[in-house]
């Protein structure tokens, strides 16, 4: 709850910001990703995906895995506008793009954490112990 | 003229995206009107509510209620530790004195609402009945004119009831009303020169937090500005990192 408060307060500004203008540009976005991926980087150990869980508390294994739920929607929140646009011109344009642009940087981030959101609430869903509220957050 | 009572969905929710996207595929008909329509807001009458709220003031049986307070603390309380489970289960039982006030009623009616939905793979009519009631009880509080954390304690909860039973425009508005009366009562900032203990100070926190982050998270799923304060006017502390027994004694 401590982590997930942190969250919200490193990241409302940018949900405010995507609100007003709808769309925002991919250098920017990157930016803001880069605001998540420390929030990360910065939680405690036992929260950390590189660490095994430290013990296997119903309570603790869901607070761990909401928060990357989270975090990976908050990602695809902010970059699928960008990701939907290069689909769109992938479709009318007939030259490919620079597979290195910031916007294809963006498109991948979304697509991965679109990826690692599936992944893990499908392990979750097979080893966890399966409360209604856990249903709740991960079906 | 355009429809006032839809509701409106920003561009962060999950609805405005899949709009753009049917848009360009050329199926806009697909979300038709009634997806926006704020339908949890329709129905929910006074009368309607107290109607079919009254069996249940009477009929829960005292190993009833300790089963669903019990349910509410393994299953709720757990993730979102909002109330001090000693503290409380103390003036369930009346070895501490048992608030007399309408709000501590309403908590007490959350409670046992949380814990009858959270306990069971299905809905049931418990489940409904117990919802209701505290619905009821919220509006005979006349919640517009207290602040006091019971209250927000009770709101922040039944929110969270609200929109996991599917009526998240109802859960919206409690968060709303909620965190005026925390503002009010000076939750967002930390108050040194107040004796009020550590407990009471911790309380403070945990509720402010559950607030801050129920709410951002609802703005953002709806595509809502989120009006709540940035670190710029807000200085409360994080909630301690202990079980609810340390926190009794200390």
């Amino acid at each position: 709850m401590k982590a997930q408060s942190a969250f919200h307060v490193d990241s409302n500004h940018i949900s405010n910001r995507l609100l007003l203008h709808g769309f925002v540009p991919a250098g920017d976005a990157l930016l803001m990703n880069d605001i998540l991926d420390n929030w990360a980087n910065n939680l405690p150990g036992y929260f950390q995906l590189s660490q095994d869980p430290q013990n296997s508390e119903y309570w603790y294994l869901f607070a761990r895995a909401r928060l990357y739920w989270r975090l990976w929607n908050f990602k695809i929140i902010l970059l699928r506008q960008i990701l939907m646009r290069q689909v769109m011109k992938r479709h009318t344009e007939t030259l490919p793009t620079a597979a290195n642009s910031e916007a294809e940087r963006c498109s991948r981030i979304c697509i991965d954490a679109a990826h690692l959101t599936i992944a893990s609430i499908d392990n979750y869903l097979r080893h966890s112990e399966l409360s209604k509220l856990v249903l709740w957050y991960s079906t | 003229m355009p429809n006032l009572s839809l509701v409106c969905p920003g561009s962060t929710s999950g609805v405005a995206f899949l709009r753009s996207l049917l848009l360009w595929l050329g199926n806009p008909r697909l979300l038709s009107e009634s997806h926006f329509r704020a339908a949890d807001l329709v129905g929910e009458s006074p009368a309607t509510l107290s109607a079919s709220s009254k069996f249940t003031a009477t009929a829960l049986s005292r190993q009833i209620e300790n089963k669903l307070i019990d349910a509410y603390f393994e299953n709720y309380h757990v993730v979102y530790p909002f109330v001090h489970e000693p503290t409380f289960r103390a003036q369930y039982h009346e070895i501490l004195p048992r608030p007399v006030s309408a709000s501590w009623k309403l908590l007490l009616s959350t409670v046992l609402a949380l814990g009858s939905w959270s306990s069971g793979q299905t809905q049931t009519e418990l489940d409904e009945q117990l919802y209701r009631r505290s619905i009821s009880l919220g509006e005979d509080e006349s919640i517009f004119e207290v602040a006091n954390l019971t209250t927000i304690q009770s709101l922040v909860l039944l929110s969270n009831l609200a929109q996991k039973r599917n009526r998240p425009n109802t859960g919206w508005n409690m968060l709303g009303l909620a965190t005026r009366m925390a503002l009010s009562l000076g939750l967002h900032r930390e108050h040194p020169s107040w004796n009020v203990g550590i407990l009471h100070q911790e309380m403070r926190r945990r509720v402010w937090w559950g607030l801050f982050l129920f709410d951002s998270g609802a703005s953002t799923t709806f595509g809502r500005p989120i009006l709540l304060p940035d670190h710029n006017s807000m200085d409360t502390r994080h909630i301690l990192n202990i079980d609810d027994e340390v926190i009794s004694f200390i």
